[in-house]
């Protein structure tokens, strides 16, 4: 009888959808390749350690301004959301399989399907580029980095990873076109420094970012927490923007005609 | 096909307009559980139609429901009561059949993924057995429509939207076809066809809306409008032998109601041509020999869309 009513719940059939979902994202090649290539990536970077390391060096020095500082400045590591999410709804528009799937189920609920099985992807894709890096700083140094400085890294990383796949979500979601939501978002960081060079940060997400890491730098390590109105404005950007992105993307779609002639 | 008092589907002046060019325009129509067809040309406004009623295309005015639920408010159980058939069918190129079904089917009724259930839905699909377990990809476009068809049906749905549902399939495949889907329809599921070969549909509806220009020029039941444009000659046809009657028995039955018939009844092998006055009093009568199809005489519909979507006069031209 509990049985019964658990499959008879709609629970019963997102649940279907949902892993359907996820074993195609997860078991793609492009994913597979993303996973790889942030390994080496990861790798590469952790291998330009210096000699004397104690376990405020490793913290401070190798973790946060090598590591993450490398992270910042450069691009290619941000392409791999783009390419994990540009076809997650354009997909379904290309291969045609949109009107059967959207006539079952509601776009809210395909949409926040997708959106769960990419914080996951993005999530995964994350952890293995930070572990590989606690795993080499282990096996070079035989110390691990704090914990809480670790996490706040993370977070950093997740969220503008997260920021990218929000924009390339909404890309693919309004335009169903694979080749517009890789083409976009991987035009808007590639213009990122050109941005900040002709003074217009305020359209650049990674300079809120860069604004966020120097916060979280002062708390981690000089144990001092500045506010001012720029860091308020850009620690909200920050962590609000990607949110603000797929609350837009949800409204503007259910709005859309879904439709392939 | 018995109908009930509640429309399955009501239409109330629905209307679409895409850059103020109208595509749909105040359409009124209220659908039985029966075999319902959408006839008209081209960019007449069908698709348009069947898309609202899906919920997958916003009307511009008005509204529709099913099963008493409004097209934009409806919950996922009755989603998953309606199965649906899209004029360019496509699927996930990297599943198989087999495993397309599967989805498509748990995703529609609980505990869907009882492999026996996955394999009659092939097997009534007609896609050779060798292929079942092949990613889709390697299909032609007839096994792809035939893969179309068979995850329309799949998973027990109550209503049914075919759009162009025997485009792309061989003229054999086509006279299968049109035999399971009446099944189907005999089985109690609501089939609503979009179509603009007169052919088909003269086989398979129960109920015709003529659709031109977005507008709905005409609708009823096949031989109502037969009657109303002028057409008097009708046909029995055999599509089935589980009744013991034969036809001739039939035309029996039949010739004892006092002036049913116009002029005496050609019998054939698998037909009865007849005229008559009174197709709704034929229609009474054949209701309950499930072995036999009644339908204006073969052309007929030809002739009644000719009439209504480009005006022609027969009566002249004959």
């Amino acid at each position: 009888m509990n049985r019964k009513n658990k499959i008879n719940s709609s629970l019963f059939f997102e649940k279907n959808l949902f892993s359907f979902y996820l074993k195609k994202r997860i078991l793609s090649i492009k994913f597979i390749f993303c996973i790889l290539f942030s390994i080496l990536i990861s790798f590469s970077q952790s291998t330009t350690f210096g000699r004397t390391i104690s376990s405020q060096n490793l913290d401070e020095y190798i973790f946060w301004q090598k590591f993450l500082g490398a992270f910042s400045l450069a691009i290619f590591p941000l392409y791999f959301p783009i390419i994990i999410t540009a076809d997650i709804v354009s997909g379904e528009f290309s291969n045609k399989s949109a009107m059967i799937i959207y006539s079952m189920e509601s776009r809210t609920k395909i949409l926040s399907i997708k959106l769960l099985i990419l914080i996951i992807s993005i999530f995964i894709l994350n952890l293995f580029f930070f572990l590989t890096f606690l795993i080499i700083a282990f096996i070079k140094t035989s110390i691990f980095v704090s914990i809480h400085i670790f996490l706040i890294g993370f977070l950093i990383t997740f969220i503008e990873f997260l920021f990218i796949s929000s924009l390339t979500f909404m890309i693919s979601a309004l335009t169903r076109n694979t080749l517009v939501s890789f083409i976009l978002p991987f035009f808007y960081i590639s213009i990122t420094s050109f941005l900040e060079y002709f003074e217009l940060e305020l359209l650049s997400y990674n300079s809120y970012k860069m604004t966020v890491i120097s916060f979280f730098e002062n708390f981690l390590f000089n144990k001092q927490i500045i506010f001012s109105i720029v860091k308020n404005i850009s620690l909200i950007i920050f962590f609000g923007l990607p949110i603000l992105i797929m609350l837009i993307t949800f409204y503007c779609f259910k709005q859309l005609d879904i439709r392939i002639d | 096909m018995a109908s009930v008092k509640e429309p399955l589907i009501k239409i109330q002046s629905l209307t679409k307009d895409y850059y103020n060019k109208i595509v749909v325009d105040n359409i009124n129509l209220e659908i039985f559980e029966s075999c319902f067809a959408f006839l008209g040309p081209n960019g007449a406004g069908k698709t348009t139609t069947i898309l609202m009623l899906l919920g997958l295309v916003k009307p511009s005015n008005g509204t529709a429901s099913i099963f008493g639920m409004d097209i934009l408010n409806r919950s996922g159980k009755i989603k998953r009561k309606i199965g649906f058939l899209p004029e360019n069918v496509g699927f996930y190129p990297n599943l198989t059949g087999r495993k397309f079904l599967k989805l498509i089917t748990s995703l529609r009724i609980s505990g869907g993924r009882n492999d026996n259930q996955i394999e009659s839905y092939l097997e009534w699909s007609g896609i050779k057995k060798s292929y079942w377990d092949k990613d889709i990809k390697t299909y032609s476009r007839g096994m792809r429509q035939r893969l179309g068809l068979a995850q329309a049906f799949a998973g027990e749905p109550k209503i049914v939207f075919l759009d162009e549902p025997l485009s792309n399939i061989d003229p054999i495949g086509r006279e299968e076809f049109i035999q399971k889907i009446r099944l189907k329809r005999e089985e109690g599921i609501t089939v609503i066809i979009s179509s603009h070969i007169t052919l088909e549909i003269e086989q398979l509806a129960d109920y015709i809306a003529f659709i031109d220009d977005g507008k709905i020029k005409a609708s009823d039941k096949i031989y109502k409008l037969a009657q109303i444009y002028g057409f008097d000659e009708y046909e029995i046809t055999r599509i089935k032998y589980n009744d013991s009657m034969s036809l001739k028995e039939l035309n029996e039955l039949l010739s004892t109601e006092k002036g049913l018939f116009s002029d005496l009844p050609k019998v054939l092998s698998e037909k009865i041509i007849f005229r008559t006055d009174n197709p709704e009093k034929v229609d009474k009568i054949i209701l309950n020999y499930k072995d036999f199809n009644y339908t204006p005489l073969s052309g007929t519909l030809n002739k009644i869309y000719k009439k209504i979507i480009k005006g022609e006069s027969y009566e002249q031209k004959e």
